[in-house]
């Protein structure tokens, strides 16, 4: 069977199942931006990020945003969207975010299948591992939850395979200094993708060397080779991020480190539920059972093989740091993990998502069923062919994409349109009867910029509302305006330079909205109202 | 099942949103009245829940209530849901939804005491059945994990005796 499998078909599989399995990802791929497809509000904040991009790469300053002082953006979140988005600014955002879920998803498993493949296994059961990688569960959750660059990562297993080749020595071939260079070159993409994504390759990277050193036959010049071009990006990368600020992350407990959504605990290793998904951002760390069960068998399958310990030891223990720092489930505890001896570190509070270790796990996972899957196969027959059944169940019915996947409105309301010039989105602040407000207008009004083009005083990555400025600006306008202090509400604007007051009157209580109108109206008495772009959205003129 | 998968998206640019609403009152109580309102891109709107088997899907007498709201596309909907046992209506919930785009399902638990307080659930169905479901949505796939590695556990099995004979 291997012999008559084309390398060819591999991609082609990888693709036909990412359009699949990210649908309606092609439909938005092919709109003129109508809709996103994501089911939170990091989707359209990502698409800002990669719409903005052509202004942001340079300088990470951007006067658009956060009016009227500007926002640094220090520690953007992936400095490969950046590049992308720069690359493709000529496409509308949501068409290129469609395009990239699936070309993501499809990349980083056919790199994660070469992986396997040297590792030792052969097509198309290597297709197990790009299978186990790209569609695993941490990918469903970049998906719903609007993370594109997590599943952008074909780096990460292509760092994986040639830091895998740097470690050999031996009889077998030593690594040599390109497999270094490469291996340094796909680290240091790894890492300007996403962080997290930097440190899963950096438990691959320390698993990997780990296993060369125990056997004593590791390969100088290509370490060498590695250390030449990782360790100069590292450190720029470190540099900048301690140079960039940005959102101070508060001191977190065990408790919420391994609340659901942050840890890889065994409920969101078991399946996605649809709690989950209405109430803990999708978050799922499911690595598909066939790929599971399979490297479960590599102690027999394997046991006369060279180095699948390694590969072994590496994956599962980033599947336990993966499991933040307690085992079990918040409201069941079982017992404290290796993660927990981090508490007490310094900066220990910037790892806050464990769970996205796991990326390094489904990469030694999906190496090993890869691989168990070629040596069972031949002596097994044709009952072994049943496995690839098994992992279209995996894929569509426990991880259940696409049918969890939303659509959101992706036109922007043409009020906007009515006036020129800086405009502040206005929101009432509600602590307790909304589920995450804040963040879905933020991340609305700052999408809503990429059609308008006006700046607008929202900083479109932090995350904490307190600290946003155009919270800031929305909470003590608000207060002017119930107050019915026109006088005070006009000042306080052109202060800002504000042109504009976008309201959505909507999410008011009705009394407080009948106040806030009434102030609105005496500074302009026609508005433009529009009910388009799926938000009602009353526009006032600040007066000249 | 993939074609499955595919129809009901294949129409994935909706011009009309259709927002499906479930409350679980787990009670049967011939004077209940449930509604909810909602402002709908700067209209008011309500709508009376029922169940009395008239809407598509529901059974008569079951504890859910069922209605539906249609209308423009919406990202976000201010909702309100009351409830009202022979007397005013009480406020039992309010708060802000994001709806997806098309057709999205919004549920709610609906506990009658002597204040009836409602709270957002994710599950469309009776608090006993929901909680069933959300138990199967974590223990079919461990169960199908188990038939997969008894199944890899048959082939390494299969494959060591094929190799000793």
């Amino acid at each position: 069977m291997s012999a008559r499998w084309r390398w060819w078909w591999t991609p082609l599989v990888f693709l036909a199942l990412a359009a699949l399995w990210t649908w309606p990802a092609g439909l938005a791929a092919l709109s003129p931006g109508d809709r996103l497809v994501g089911r939170h509000f990091d989707v359209p904040a990502s698409l800002w990020f990669l719409g903005s991009s052509p202004r942001l790469l340079l300088s990470l300053t951007d006067p658009m945003t956060g009016w009227p002082d500007g926002v640094t953006y220090g520690r953007p979140d992936s400095f490969t969207v950046l590049a992308l988005g720069w690359a493709l600014q000529w496409l509308h955002p949501a068409r290129v975010y469609g395009a990239l879920q699936i070309l993501g998803v499809a990349g980083t498993a056919w790199a994660a299948e070469a992986f396997a493949r040297e590792v030792g296994a052969r097509a198309p059961w290597s297709l197990l591992a790009g299978i186990a990688v790209g569609f695993c569960g941490l990918a469903s959750t970049a998906l719903l939850e609007g993370y594109v660059y997590h599943v952008l990562a074909p780096w990460l297993p292509l760092f994986a395979l040639f830091w895998w080749r740097a470690c050999r020595g031996g009889p077998s071939g030593e690594g040599t200094t390109r497999d270094g260079l490469l291996a340094g070159l796909m680290f240091s993409l790894t890492l300007l993708t996403t962080a997290y994504l930097g440190l899963a390759a950096g438990l691959l990277l320390v698993g990997f060397a780990a296993g060369g050193l125990l056997r004593r036959s590791i390969s100088v010049r290509a370490w060498a080779g590695a250390a030449a071009v990782a360790v100069p990006a590292v450190g720029l990368y470190v540099a900048a991020f301690a140079a960039g600020g940005g959102e101070s992350a508060p001191p977190e407990t065990a408790w919420e480190v391994s609340s659901l959504g942050r840890s890889a605990h065994l409920l969101a290793m078991a399946g996605p539920t649809a709690s989950q998904d209405r109430f803990a951002h999708s978050a799922s760390a499911t690595t598909p059972a066939v790929a599971l069960c399979l490297a479960l068998a590599a102690p027999v399958a394997l046991r006369a093989l060279p180095r699948w310990r390694a590969l072994a030891a590496t994956g599962f223990g980033a599947l336990v740091l993966s499991m933040g720092p307690l085992l079990g489930s918040p409201e069941l505890p079982l017992g404290p993990l290796p993660l927990s001896l981090l508490a007490d570190l310094p900066g220990h509070e910037l790892l806050r998502f464990p769970g996205r270790l796991g990326w390094a796990w489904v990469i030694c996972g999906g190496a090993l069923a890869g691989r168990v899957a070629t040596e069972l196969a031949p002596r097994a027959g044709r009952p072994a062919l049943a496995l690839f059944a098994f992992a279209l169940v995996d894929l569509f019915l426990v991880e259940r994409l696409p049918l969890r996947q939303h659509l959101q409105v992706g036109t922007t309301p043409s009020a906007y349109g009515a006036h020129e010039g800086p405009v502040l989105d206005l929101f009432p602040e509600e602590l307790s009867r909304v589920y995450e407000f804040d963040a879905w207008a933020q991340a609305r009004s700052c999408y809503h910029q990429l059609e308008h083009g006006r700046p607008i005083a929202s900083d479109c990555v932090i995350t904490r509302s307190e600290a946003n400025p155009g919270w800031q600006k929305s909470r003590a306008l608000n207060g002017l305006l119930l107050a019915g202090d026109a006088a005070g509400a006009e000042a306080l604007l052109r202060g800002w330079d504000f042109e504009t007051v976008a309201l959505r009157p909507d999410f008011y209580r009705p009394g407080d909205r009948a106040k806030v109108q009434a102030t609105l109206s005496t500074l302009d008495p026609t508005p433009a109202v529009s009910t388009d772009g799926g938000e009602h959205l009353v526009a006032y003129r600040v007066p000249p | 099942m993939l074609t499955l998968v595919l129809i009901p998206m294949l129409h994935a640019a909706p011009t009309q949103q259709i927002v499906r609403l479930e409350v679980d009152a787990a009670a049967v109580d011939p004077r209940l009245e449930v509604q909810v309102h909602a402002l709908w891109l700067g209209a008011a709107r309500s709508v009376t829940l029922r169940d009395d088997g008239s809407t598509p899907g529901d059974v008569a007498g079951d504890g859910v209530w069922l209605g539906e709201l249609r209308g423009d596309p919406v990202s976000m909907l201010p909702l309100s849901l009351t409830v009202a046992r022979g007397g005013a209506p009480v406020t039992a919930w309010e708060g802000n939804e994001p709806i997806a785009l098309g057709e999205d399902h919004l549920s709610w638990s609906l506990e009658l005491g002597d204040t009836p307080r409602a709270w957002r659930v994710a599950a469309a169905a009776t608090s006993r059945s929901a909680r069933a479901r959300e138990a199967a949505a974590v223990t079919a796939p461990i169960a199908w994990a188990c038939f997969v590695l008894i199944y890899v556990a048959w082939l390494v099995e299969r494959a060591l005796r094929r190799e000793e004979d």
